[in-house]
């Protein structure tokens, strides 16, 4: 009788400990699926160098012209464009 | 051996839901590009397309024969979609054929994982199955880069893979360049006192160009092999732990791709007693193939302190000097 509760009572904790591997594994996994990027296009002018950066837009290409400066009226081209990390879930 | 069965099923499925996925993603673009016939057959009878590699226990010419077999299977794949998207333009077609590739090989990784399984449970091979489930995280990773991937290639965004050209296209900073063989441009520039010729392929379309082909021309038909030294830049796979974007320098041709122009640029650096600079900047597979990371895209000028360093400790003025900006130009014009 007492052989039997001892058997319970490690089917139970690897019951437990088998339940909290599992939810560690699937909290794990969500953990490392949170990091997204977003895509920046980055404007400078080749005179003054001023620069602003805006959202990518498709067509966007590094080099190509852009608007003129705001500040010397030089044509803008695109300088580079890059993916940042945006803030995750949680 | 039932568990791990079931475990690779379930992450099978996964590579299936993302290689049907990306197919039809491509399916879209065809459709919404014009396509002049079914783009389903279309995309079905390149996924599958084929090439094999010359027989290599017989070396000679090895590089030229597969040279020749990788110039035929893009020319095959070129003329398909021109001649069924014939108005689109180069820039986007050439971001067609990336989305195919990218489907053709998400198409290939599930169909050899249920290769496995299937071989594994009907020979009840229990190490095959181990050995598969095992490499599983791996391979579900892989796909899903290849998947996230797509999205670049689409909207023409400039990949990690093209630093490389990124580099080239800051130093030519605008200069005339001239198309020297298909799908690769030079363009020539003063700095620091040298000439440099820098490489790079034809942007803004996503293409590597045939750099080894043309530095062959550049150095042997127009310098007469009269060059101080070559310089390559390219993307480097990082090691886990190492840092994304760091910048390192070593010797060798830096290029990755499948031989021929890899051996090109050896045979003429040594031909000539040029001496061949590498610089690579780290980056993973998924970070090399999603849409360049700032901290890859901020090494550019880091990239350039080193070609300066280099240019003023190991040349001397008047020298000229071979810059090779090594990679996919996808969303890089020139």
């Amino acid at each position: 009788m007492q052989g039997l509760d001892v058997y319970g009572l490690l089917l139970i904790m690897l019951i437990l400990f088998l339940i909290s591997s599992l939810l560690r594994t699937l909290l794990e996994r969500r953990r490392v699926g949170k990091e997204e990027y977003e895509t920046k296009t980055l404007i400078k002018c080749p005179k003054c160098n001023y620069s602003e950066e805006r959202n990518f837009q498709v067509g966007d290409y590094v080099l190509k012209p852009e608007k003129k400066c705001p500040k010397c009226g030089e044509t803008m081209r695109i300088h580079r464009i890059y993916a940042v990390k945006i803030a995750s879930r949680k | 051996m039932y568990l791990w069965i079931r475990n690779i099923k379930v992450q099978l499925d996964k590579i299936e839901r993302l290689a049907k996925n990306a197919k039809a993603r491509v399916i879209e673009v065809l459709r919404k590009s014009g396509i002049r016939e079914d783009p389903e057959n279309f995309l079905n009878g390149l996924l599958q397309f084929f090439i094999i590699e010359p027989v290599s226990d017989e070396p000679t010419n090895l590089m030229r024969r597969l040279e020749h077999l990788l110039d035929v299977r893009e020319h095959r794949l070129k003329d398909s979609i021109r001649r069924v998207l014939p108005d689109l333009g180069d820039f986007a077609r050439a971001n067609v054929e990336i989305m195919i590739e990218a489907a053709r090989a998400l198409d290939q990784i599930y169909r050899t994982v249920r290769h496995y399984l299937i071989l594994g449970e009907k020979t009840s091979n229990w190490v095959l199955i181990m050995q598969l489930e095992l490499q599983m995280p791996q391979i579900v990773r892989l796909a899903e880069t290849y998947f996230k991937a797509l999205d670049a290639f689409k909207d023409g965004k400039p990949i990690g893979d093209g630093i490389g050209p990124l580099v080239a296209a800051s130093l030519l900073n605008g200069a005339k360049v001239k198309e020297i063989v298909e799908d690769t441009v030079v363009g020539v520039v003063e700095r620091k006192g040298r000439k440099l010729y820098v490489i790079k392929a034809k942007g803004p379309g996503g293409t590597v160009g045939k750099p080894g082909e043309a530095l062959k021309r550049i150095v042997e038909d127009e310098l007469h092999g009269k060059v101080s030294r070559i310089i390559m830049i390219d993307a480097a796979l990082k090691l886990e732990g190492e840092k994304t974007g760091e910048v390192i320098e070593g010797v060798g041709a830096a290029i990755g791709d499948p031989g021929p122009e890899k051996f090109k640029i050896e045979s003429v650096a040594m031909k000539n007693n040029i001496p061949l600079d590498s610089i690579i900047i780290k980056q993973s597979l998924e970070e090399a193939i999603t849409p360049m990371r700032k901290e890859i895209s901020d090494a550019v000028e880091e990239v350039i302190r080193k070609i300066d360093k280099g240019l003023e400790e190991r040349t001397k003025e008047g020298d000229v000097v071979v810059v090779v900006g090594v990679g996919n130009t996808l969303g890089i014009a020139q």
